[in-house]
């Protein structure tokens, strides 16, 4: 069937967020952008399920995730421009100084 | 034919743009590949019959909230340390043979040794066609079941608008000049005006 096609693409969107989050440790614009894709992997598996057991709790689901990550975007953006007024830059070794 | 080889197709995009996403050189192209994944993404949820979610998808994500991304990644400067990120090319080559060449290959030798997948979008056809009876039953669900949770949704969304302005917001600078409307209501005349005798000024 098909849709193990699709959740098989859902997977790899979560292997490759992952991936992506490990070799982009000082990026953290990359790392916000791989968290969305693990939130497109979520609400991917959340439709292919609600469609696979004509339930439509799942299709509800996605429109909470989304807002969800919405928000979280709006917030970590405000937060990036923040720390590069701060720092001149958004590279995570800047954070470390938080260690003390 | 084609609508039998679409799906693959599509799904070999997503995983293309995944790809592209976590090795491009600039944060940029990464923000434009995710849109892209977000594009392809909502093509396959109109295959499966998700079409609101769907046009939001496009319409909130992509338009609004990708849109947002992609200004302030150009408005930072941070192309600066784009190099630094870049990881070996074994690597890079690893990645991509994980996450793309092995699934693809893996797929197409399951199709070539007669596993048929059968199209999403005949079932839809068959199922569904051109009736909106899915749609009823989403609105019904999402403004009667969940009516509570969507206002609080709401809410939510609002609360990091105020939250990103309010961080984002800079202070007053301190040599500004600014009005006080009670101040220049309470003046009074000698106050504004001070007369100086010019001649004892002078002959001090």
């Amino acid at each position: 069937m098909d849709w193990i096609l699709i959740i098989v693409v859902s997977v790899l969107f979560v292997i490759t967020a992952c991936v992506g989050m490990i070799i982009n440790q000082r990026n953290l614009i990359v790392m916000l952008l791989c968290a969305e894709l693990l939130f497109l992997a979520a609400n991917l598996n959340f439709i292919v399920f609600s469609r696979l057991h004509q339930d439509f709790h799942g299709q509800v689901m996605v429109i909470f995730v989304l807002a969800a990550a919405a928000a979280e975007s709006a917030i970590a953006l405000a937060l990036f421009v923040l720390m590069y007024r701060q720092y001149h830059s958004v590279d995570t070794k800047l954070l470390s100084n938080i260690r003390g | 034919m084609i609508l039998t080889w679409f799906l693959p197709l599509l799904l070999l995009l997503l995983a293309f743009f995944a790809n592209m996403m976590i090795l491009a050189s600039h944060p940029v192209r990464s923000v434009l590949a995710l849109m892209g994944c977000f594009l392809g993404t909502s093509i396959l949820w109109l295959m499966m019959g998700a079409d609101f979610l769907a046009f939001v998808l496009i319409f909130v994500y992509v338009g609004a909230v990708m849109t947002l991304f992609l200004f302030m990644v150009m408005m930072l400067n941070v192309s600066r340390y784009a190099d630094d990120a870049l990881i070996s090319r074994f690597y890079r080559c690893l990645i991509v043979l994980v996450t793309f060449v092995v699934p693809v290959t893996g797929y197409l030798c399951l199709r070539l040794y007669g596993m048929q997948p059968v199209s999403l979008i005949s079932v839809m056809r068959t199922e569904w066609g051109l009736s909106t009876a899915h749609l009823v039953e989403f609105s019904r669900l999402l403004y009667q079941t969940y009516w509570m949770p969507l206002q609080l949704l709401a809410f939510i969304l609002m609360v990091p608008m105020v939250v990103a302005t309010g961080i984002v917001r800079r202070g007053v600078p301190v040599d500004a000049k600014l009005q006080s409307r009670s101040k220049q209501v309470g003046t009074h005349a000698k106050d504004r005006l001070t007369l100086v005798n010019a001649k004892k000024t002078g002959s001090r």
